[in-house]
């Protein structure tokens, strides 16, 4: 089970509402690559894993990437308090207003849903390792790309922070490939 | 928010990050002792903080983690979107 | 230079192997970290992680 803590893992500063900035943050809160397509990866993909040290792994990685999805959130909140409608008319996020309000619905940066098909879970954990390396990769590019894309620095702090654990956590994945492989190898001598 | 909570709450998300740090290092180092000794130290500092930080501005979880003093407390502190860090 | 005869690369192809047993080809390895020294927790925060040797700083 899970326990909420009432705090970010990380502050949260943002100098002025800015929509189009809110709106690029909607990549990592409801995008392919999104921290919300991380914490589903890997509390899908743990329950498989040959190892319990590697199911502790993907436990805890992906209790921080929900972490990582509330920061994002939170920014996307900030980012859009406030705002009125008159000023989203004609703007990138006319369309989610429309539809979604002041909400953080999570959808991509073009607006699109988030879906469980941006993740894959195969059974063979191998496989998961490396999608869930490759994930790390992707979501620090398009943490590289935001922070080029802002000059409040605030976001730019926090995004940098994001950046970081994804850094780590590619570290950690990569040691927990080193040992099931290890242990695969074990299991076809006997 | 008053600026002694604000710097309490910095404190905690330092200390608990190092846990979470060193949680992933365990994660995959199981048999090593410095990180260890190094975790249980960090895990003690934090607990002691948040309890000096809930005595002062209430739980900082519900579900059995924290008490709480009448009335339930648990909502009465701002939410951590709405906390301006 | 040859890594086989690059008395560095020898050494760290040694500490690589004393984790894992048998390096393959078609197989991906990570280097396993070592225990060293640590930030302070203020830094650590700031910086996004605890360890020195895994801090990639973004220069934007």
């Amino acid at each position: 089970m899970w326990i909420y803590e009432k705090k970010l893992e990380y502050p949260v500063r943002v100098l002025q509402p800015d929509i189009r900035m809110a709106k690029y943050l909607m990549a990592q809160y409801g995008g392919p690559d999104s921290e919300l397509s991380a914490a589903v990866r890997y509390l899908t993909q743990r329950y498989t894993m040959p190892t319990n040290r590697t199911k502790g792994l993907l436990t805890d990685i992906g209790t921080e990437e929900l972490a990582h999805w509330e920061i994002v959130g939170t920014m996307i909140y900030r980012l859009l308090k406030g705002v009125p409608p008159e000023q989203l008319r004609g703007t990138d996020l006319g369309g989610y207003f429309t539809q979604h309000d002041n909400a953080v619905y999570p959808a991509d940066a073009s607006g699109v849903p988030w879906t469980a098909a941006y993740i894959q879970a195969t059974g063979d954990p191998v496989t998961d390792l490396h999608e869930d390396m490759a994930a790390e990769q992707k979501a620090r590019t398009t943490y590289e790309h935001l922070i080029r894309l802002t000059d409040d620095p605030g976001v730019k702090d926090t995004l940098k922070f994001l950046r970081e654990r994804e850094v780590v956590h590619f570290q950690r994945f990569g040691e927990a490939l080193n040992e099931v492989q290890e242990e695969l190898a074990k299991k076809k001598v006997f | 928010m008053d600026p002694y909570q604000i710097q309490m709450l910095r404190e905690i998300q330092q200390l608990e990050f190092v846990a979470i740090e060193l949680t992933l290092y365990l994660d995959t180092h199981p048999d090593e002792l410095e990180p260890l000794q190094d975790y249980n130290r960090t895990t003690e500092r934090l607990n002691q903080l948040k309890m000096q930080y809930e005595r002062l501005y209430g739980p900082l979880a519900a579900y059995g983690v924290s008490t709480s003093k009448a009335p339930w407390q648990w909502a009465e502190q701002p939410w951590p979107w709405d906390i301006n860090y | 230079m040859n890594t086989r005869d690059d008395p560095a690369k020898k050494e760290e192809n040694l500490k690589t192997s004393a984790y894992s047993t048998s390096v393959q080809l078609a197989q991906a390895y990570v280097p396993w970290q070592r225990y060293g020294v640590t930030y302070s927790p203020q830094e650590a925060l700031e910086k996004g992680t605890l360890f020195p040797e895994l801090y990639r700083p973004y220069p934007y």
